[in-house]
This record gives structure tokens, sequence and C-alpha cells, in this order.
């Protein structure tokens, strides 16, 4: 007997080929579910390094060091421009941004003088799951359910229970941090 | 009234906390950094991933004499011996050894032989200690700990919740509306809050999840739902939707320990373990 046709292979074709499509045009954009900015860059600042006077520091990193940074932290560095500040204990402060499968986080990490870890702080998370939210077959196996109180997840729910992705990404970036200061911020 | 947010990564998560109250927003995250500290100090006393914590002291030494321990380790202990008892050890922190056999921990204390568990640990003045070589592991209840710590902290007066990786506690909480993820999936249900704390598990590893292992045969769940637990402290809460994971239908245990709970199926129909309508007290065969 020929089995019907699995919706869920054909919607995963669609979306391949959209998402292709965008991404070629430049247009590949993030349709964030769920987005919540917790402190802006002067907030962290006045947290991780109360009382400091913090120095915008222009540094773009060359090709040599994203490369030195991507072997020792086994992490691609994406950016070759560093959002970064300077302390006049020379103390470093750097905004930088962190990408998972389905999250995109922007944070702020705090160096001492020895390049040591003071603190983290998330000023922004940005959840998403891609095309596949906006599918309507994909949306279309909820029908006849009980869904009358699912929401999506750009519905005002600001407190969530239930499994979480992990912070790895998180723990990489930073790590991506204190070998950029290893290699490049500590003789700036 | 002045409210603010903040999240940090710690305990292998985000963790998240709202404050608000008839005080500065200086005032606020003042209190928020002080709540993030205690965190972390418990991070490093309670965690298995540190090669210098007291829980790796403890599976270190505690079979060759009592080994002492602080507070926060005789509380969670105290708190996890009273779950294995309750839960005819569906809950037991030696979990760990299948785990480490699993590969799901970090082999940081040597190798230990399967068959101890949760009737091995002794808890008493001089400390802890194995009447056999354990693994024990804290993740299924210190989360939880380290969310109540951090309320603990937070003047009444001030309202709060603090939120780490989906193990929460709030104050006030009557009437609140929170989320529950459907497993699996990018939707997400709403609930009123029944009590102070809430925490989710599923039974099945998955992206989003990490292990339910069933203590006494080391066998992974396979249970696709995810169990959400309300309770009066987030550890309570944290501890038994590990009971919910692997024993959903011990309705008493559940009531006995205080909790409320409901399942979610992948496609989001939830359904409640412990309303009086729900299903009857099994009898144990």
């Amino acid at each position: 007997m020929k089995r019907a046709p699995d919706p869920r292979s054909g919607m995963n074709r669609r979306e391949l080929v959209t998402g292709t499509a965008a991404l070629l045009c430049g247009l590949f954009a993030w349709p964030t579910a769920r987005a919540e900015t917790y402190l802006s860059v002067e907030q962290a600042q006045r947290l991780i390094f109360p009382g400091r006077t913090l120095t915008r520091v222009p540094v773009v990193l060359d090709a040599a060091q994203r490369r030195r940074i991507a072997t020792v932290s086994h992490e691609r560095v994406r950016q070759a421009e560093l959002r970064a500040w300077k302390s006049d204990a020379g103390e470093w402060f750097i905004v930088d941004n962190v990408i998972g499968k389905h999250e995109n986080i922007d944070l702020a990490v705090g160096l001492d003088s020895q390049g040591r870890v003071t603190g983290i702080e998330i000023l922004t998370y940005r959840e998403s799951y891609g095309f596949e939210v906006r599918n309507p077959r994909w949306r279309a196996q909820f029908r006849g359910r009980d869904h009358s109180r699912l929401l999506k997840l750009d519905d005002p729910i600001r407190n969530i229970s239930g499994a979480t992705l992990s912070c790895r990404h998180i723990t990489d970036g930073v790590n991506r941090l204190t070998h950029t200061w290893n290699e490049v911020l500590r003789s700036l | 009234m002045p409210a603010i947010r903040r999240c940090q990564p710690l305990l292998g998560t985000r963790v998240e906390i709202g404050l608000a109250g008839a005080c500065s927003e200086d005032a606020l995250h003042g209190l928020a950094s002080l709540a993030f500290a205690r965190i972390r100090a418990l991070e490093g006393a309670l965690g298995f991933h540190h090669p210098d914590s007291e829980l790796v002291r403890v599976n270190r030494g505690a079979a060759a004499r009592a080994q002492p321990i602080s507070q926060d380790m005789r509380a969670v202990m105290t708190e996890a011996l009273w779950m294995s008892r309750l839960s005819d050890g569906a809950f037991d922190v030696c979990v760990a050894g299948p785990m480490v056999q699993a590969g799901l921990l970090p082999d940081t204390c040597g190798h230990v032989e399967p068959g101890g568990d949760w009737r091995d640990i002794h808890l008493d003045t001089a400390g802890i200690r194995f009447a056999r070589p354990l693994l024990i592991d804290l993740g299924g209840i210190a989360k939880g700990y380290a969310v109540d710590c951090a309320f603990q902290g937070i003047p009444a007066e001030i309202d709060v919740c603090i939120n780490a990786g989906g193990d929460l506690r709030m104050r006030p909480w009557r009437g609140v509306t929170i989320g529950v993820r459907v497993p699996d999936g990018e939707h997400v249900r709403s609930f009123e809050m029944r009590d102070a704390g809430l925490a989710t598990s599923i039974g099945r590893r998955g992206a989003h999840a990490s292990a339910i292992l069933d203590p006494a045969s080391g066998t992974a769940s396979s249970d696709p739902r995810s169990y959400s637990v309300w309770a009066a402290t987030a550890m309570r809460a944290d501890a038994l939707t590990k009971v919910a994971c692997l024993a959903p239908l011990e309705v008493d245990w559940m009531r006995l320990a205080g909790g409320q709970a409901s399942s979610l199926d992948t496609f989001g129909c939830t359904m409640e373990l412990t309303e009086a309508s729900a299903v009857p007290s099994v009898i144990r065969a």
C-alpha cells in the first residue's frame, strides 16, 4: 500500500528552499520568537566595574590573530572588530555576541588586569526557531488539540519553566574572549 | 514601582532574577548582585564538575571516614534522603554512578562499583559517611536549593522571581501566569502558579534536557513528556520532578511531599496528576 506523503518532509524542503533563497539574497533574518533585554551596555559597565572610568579602545583583529584565537579557544572568531573598553587599572569590559542553534545572545564580560573573568552579564537574549514557527502545516498538527492556553513564544509571558537550552555557547564565548585577551588585549 | 531583570550564566544554565520594590533601581541591582554571588558560591561547593568542590571531596573520602560538611550540604542531603525514603528510592543522589558510566557526568572521583544506594549514606553530627564507596550527584536538587538560598536573601517587601533554567520561585505567586515549554517544541503552555516554587523535567533526554536515569536500573527514561511540579520551595519542586518523571502515577508520594504536578506532551496537551479527580491512588503490586 502506498504510504501517505509525510507532511514533515515537504515542509523541510520548503524551509530549505526559502531559507537558501533568503540567504542568497542577503536577507537572512531572525524571526525572533522571544526577546528580552536585561541591561544596557552602560548599566552593565556600572555593575561589573562600579566607579571605574572606562574608555572605548578600537580593536580590530587581523586574520592571523583571529586564526590564533580560534585555534586555542576552539571557537571561530566571527567578528574582527571588538567592542571593548579599558579602565585605568588595566581592566577590560567587552561586549560580545554568541549564537546557538536557537539563541542569539549579547553579553558583557569583565576581565581584570590578569585576564581573569570578574563578571558576566547577559544584555539581551533572543530565542528563535526559524521558519518553522511560521509554517502553517507545522502549526496544523495542533488543530483539534486543546491549545486554547497554548501560546507562541512571543506572547508576553516573562517567566518560563521547562527545559532550557544549556549555556554552553556562553561558556565557549567567554572562553574565546579570555584567549582574545591573552593574544591581543594584554599588550594594548 | 521600580523593577529590574538581570540574567547571568550560572549552574550550567541562565539564571534570571526579577525584582520590584519601592526602592531605587540601584538598590534592586545590589540585591540581585548579592543573590547571584550566593548562587555562584553554592555552585562551587555543590558542583560535580568542580574538582575543588565539597561534593568531590565527599565522594572521594566519605567511604573511608566521616567527612565534615557545610550547612548547605547538610540541608541538601537531609532533603535528598527524606525524598529517597518517601519515594522508595525513585529519587536517589547515588544515580551519579550510573550517570558516570553512561558518560553523562565526568569521571572526577574515580571508579566506583555499582550496587550502592541512598541507604548507604549516613548523615550525623560528624558529617556524612558512606557505608561503601559511592558516587553522589546533587544535580537533581541543588539548583532548586540555590534558587531558595538566593530567594531567602531578598527582603520580604520586595517582589521577586528567581528562575534558574526553569526551576523557579517567586513572591507573590497567587494569580501569576507563567509558561511551561512544550517538550521538544517551540510553544509554551500557560499555567497559573499553584505555589511559590516550580520545576519542570523532561523524561527523555533531548537537546533541551539532561537525562533522567532510573537509579535502580541505571536505564534512561524514554518518556517524551515533561513533568511540572509546584511546591512551597524550589528545592522540593526540583526533587519532586525527578520522582514525577520516573513514577508519575505515585500520586500519594507527591501529595505527602506537598507537591502538585502536571504533565505536558509534545502536542501541548496537559494532564493533571495530583488533582482529586485524577488517577486514583495506585495499589502497589
